[in-house]
């Protein structure tokens, strides 16, 4: 009895490009919430308007404390918190998702909410206020705090991938070949997981300089550029709060695509004989 | 001597009990098993990276137990090499002497040697990256010996290579391994235990060769032994052997199975099963 041949297959059908516009458009939606507004205040900004506030004093010492806060609060944050992403990278122990948890938590809980708890750590009527005669309310060492904890989750979390993309083979191996922990972690983990440490660092700083909600609670003075925004819309409307603004967007925005052309991974290199 | 006793262990599923074995010193001992028969787990509890359940690692009388990966007097070869990409050659080579304290002259001058003992002296400043595959275990191994341990571990480093370059690596072991055992049986010669799934590079390679199969450890045997005596029938079905047969009665030189009476050499009384060769 002779076998019926099996049908041939459809040929595939050529429709692949309505898949992707459809994947365009979707995404051009989100590239428009992005660039839409940044790109608005960058045209409605007249040149003078941006050039006034350049020399504007109170302007550019906002930007001063801004940047000068968010910095400090990385670099404190990142000599406290990096070890600690490798010990969460590396080791398994009893409460270590509880900690996860506990350290995503800023990034949940609302901005000014955390200023306020932050007031019952370090306001006038905490222990530290009592101690030090009025705490770090109104200082730059409150601002910075108020930044570092609303920013130190996108380091430690930065950190901790970068780490955890190391194999833990590696690690062993320069166990094995004589290294303490101490040593396995700057010559081996820590060189290998800069990029992300980097990334992390960046992320912190960014998040740091654009934090408001707890800055401004902690300290209204000395004012941040974003308390300083704020404050003038509030007292002078938008054409005045707008300059300051788009200065400080420019700024952040140079910062950033700085450091990310530096953490930037190399061209790979060209591939060896076999042996 | 490297003495393991009564080893357990358990990593997540797997479980490997009353692990107990003697390497001589200076010999090229291997472990043969299939896949997932937990020969790695054993090389991990010997270099301190994996704590067992129970039993004792020693080396030369000493107790290793109490030691981290980092004070025990041996180098691993790992099956991935784990080598340091964010350094150089002659980095990767000099790293043991480095974090040993060695300055760095002393320890460029280790790197070097290293290079040149095998053949990759002209690699010592490119970075690991770009290496073949063929060249990457050989950093590797020198890697490992630079630190001149007593005590070489070394874990399938030749599954993932070609075959050529796999031959090339495999003279390269047993040259490296002659060359330090010299003349004849010397107590300072390095001692290998190598863990492969691979019956060719055991039978090449190894002084003695035990088998670990099915969370048991066989007793070791000299390589002309493996195939011709196996210790048990189910090395001898692991070893792709047929025609194995179980025995109904032996005696000294005798055994029965069913109607016939063979003679076979080597048989007595506790004989329980024999192999035919074609």
């Amino acid at each position: 009895m002779s076998q019926d041949a099996p049908a041939p297959l459809p040929a595939a059908r050529g429709r692949s490009w309505v898949f992707h516009l459809a994947l365009a458009l979707a995404g051009s939606l989100v590239v428009l919430l992005v660039v839409a507004p940044i790109l608005g205040m960058l045209v409605a900004s007249s040149f003078g308007e941006l050039s006034s506030a350049a020399r504007d004093r109170q302007v550019l010492e906002s930007l001063r404390v801004t940047l000068v806060s968010a910095f400090w609060a990385t670099i404190v944050c990142t000599l406290a918190g990096v070890p600690l992403a490798w010990l969460l990278a590396r080791r398994r122990f009893r409460g270590r998702s509880l900690l996860l948890a506990l350290l995503d938590l800023p990034i949940v809980v609302p901005h000014v909410a955390a200023g306020v708890a932050l007031l019952t750590v370090v306001g006038r009527h905490s222990l530290l206020g009592k101690l030090t005669g009025g705490g770090l309310v109104g200082t730059t060492a409150g601002i910075s705090m108020a930044m570092a904890f609303v920013s130190v989750p996108f380091l430690l979390n930065s950190a901790r991938q970068g780490f955890e993309a190391i194999p833990l083979r590696v690690e062993q191996a320069a166990r094995t070949l004589g290294a303490s922990p101490r040593q396995v972690f700057f010559i081996v983990a820590l060189p290998l997981a800069w990029r992300s440490i980097l990334t992390g660092m960046t992320l912190m700083w960014a998040r740091g300089i654009s934090e408001f909600g707890a800055v401004v609670i902690i300290a209204y003075h000395p004012m941040t550029t974003p308390v300083l925004v704020y404050q003038r819309l509030n007292d002078h409307g938008l054409g005045y709060a707008r300059a300051a603004a788009v200065l400080l967007v420019l700024v952040c925005v140079a910062l950033f695509v700085g450091l990310r052309l530096l953490s930037r991974p190399p061209r790979t290199g060209h591939r060896g004989r076999d042996a | 001597m490297l003495e393991l006793r009564d080893l357990g262990l358990t990593a997540g599923a797997f479980s490997l009990s009353g692990i107990s074995l003697d390497v001589r010193p200076g010999e090229y001992f291997v472990l043969l098993g299939p896949t997932g028969s937990g020969k790695t787990l054993l090389l991990e509890v010997i270099c301190g990276l994996l704590q067992p359940r129970t039993g004792q690692v020693r080396w030369q009388g000493r107790d290793l137990m109490c030691l981290p990966p980092e004070a025990r007097p041996l180098a691993v070869l790992f099956q991935d090499l784990a080598l340091f990409d964010h350094l150089t050659v002659g980095e990767n080579i000099a790293f043991g002497p480095r974090v040993r304290g060695l300055g760095r002259a002393a320890r460029d001058a280790r790197a070097r040697a290293m290079a040149a003992r095998l053949g990759i002296e002209t690699l010592l400043g490119r970075r690991v990256e770009g290496l073949s595959g063929g060249e990457r275990q050989r950093v590797a191994l020198a890697r490992a010996l630079a630190v001149e341990p007593a005590l070489l571990l070394v874990d399938e480093p030749l599954s993932a290579l070609d075959g050529v370059t796999r031959d090339h690596l495999r003279e390269e072991l047993k040259r490296l391994h002659a060359e330090s055992r010299g003349a004849g049986p010397d107590p300072e010669a390095l001692t290998v235990v190598h863990v492969t799934h691979d019956r060719e590079e055991a039978l090449y390679l190894a002084d003695r060769i035990s088998v670990l199969l099915g969370g048991r450890l066989f007793p070791p045997v000299p390589p002309a032994d493996l195939f011709r005596r196996p210790v048990d029938p189910a090395v001898a079905r692991f070893l792709g052997l047929r025609n194995v047969f179980a025995v109904d009665e032996a005696s000294p030189g005798t055994v029965r199975l069913g109607p016939l009476t063979l003679p076979c050499e080597g048989a007595d009384a506790s004989t329980r099963s024999v192999w035919i060769r074609p």
